[in-house]
């Protein structure tokens, strides 16, 4: 049997990581087209947005 | 290190890599104990980024009462992290230097960091973040820093890349964040 990272730490950890070691700074765009940057609350507000207009 | 040396060290791994080397060099900072927690680690971190800091700057930058904060200091003096001197224009304040071979296992952490101090700072910082518990460790730090590279893991694998401390102390950590949601079963 194996674990994984839950997928939004994943991503955190990708953020900070390839910011801190490499000067990348990623961003997440999500699935609704809206750039929503490393902010994961407003990540998940687009996602809700996006899905109450459907 | 020199320039052409510290280069190869940040290519040659993955970021992952890099995660897991970084909390092994922190544990290695912090007298071999990855019961460490972050905050503690954080507060080493502050010192070597300004030698001769006080105690009371440290606790108002870092928000930490003035008890956890003389715990934390009689600890990184008690094994041998830090240096303590009175302050020659304020014969309270307590000026405040890393030393031997914590500062050396420091330096190694920081050679992954272009920003040094300030990239080790917020990556500690995520790491608090994400682990979502009162008072994270090293040890918790490395169990997501291990999934991070690897991706997926056997629980053996994970309690193996950890430090051979008591194996209850390793299960009592890997458990909590597998309750907590941070680490999934793959079922």
């Amino acid at each position: 049997m194996t674990v994984s990272l839950d997928p939004l730490v994943n991503a955190e950890l990708d953020l900070c990581c390839a910011k801190e070691f490499d000067g990348q700074e990623l961003s997440l765009v999500s699935d609704f087209g809206a750039k929503v940057g490393t902010n994961f609350d407003m990540a998940a507000q687009t996602i809700s947005i996006g899905m109450t207009n459907g | 290190m020199d320039f052409m040396k510290l280069q190869a060290k940040r290519a040659m791994t993955t970021r992952g890599q890099k995660s897991c080397l970084v909390i092994d060099h922190l544990v290695e900072a912090l007298a071999g104990d990855p019961s460490a927690s972050l905050r503690r680690a954080l507060v080493l971190n502050r010192i070597d980024e300004k030698p001769g800091i006080t105690q009371t700057k440290i606790m108002r930058e870092m928000n930490i009462s003035k008890s956890a904060m003389n715990r934390e200091i009689e600890w990184l003096f008690n094994y041998g992290c830090i240096i303590r001197q009175n302050a020659q224009e304020d014969g309270r304040a307590i000026k405040l230097e890393t030393c031997g071979y914590s500062k050396q296992a420091l330096e190694s952490a920081l050679d992954y960091f272009p920003k040094k101090h300030k990239g080790l700072q917020n990556f500690l910082n995520r790491y608090i973040k994400v682990i979502k518990q009162d008072r994270p460790t090293l040890r918790d730090a490395r169990i997501i820093a291990t999934l991070y590279d690897k991706g997926e893991a056997t629980k053996t694998e994970i309690i193996d890349s950890l430090y051979n401390g008591p194996a209850t102390t390793d299960n009592r950590a890997y458990n909590k964040l597998l309750e907590s949601g941070v680490i999934k079963d793959d079922g």
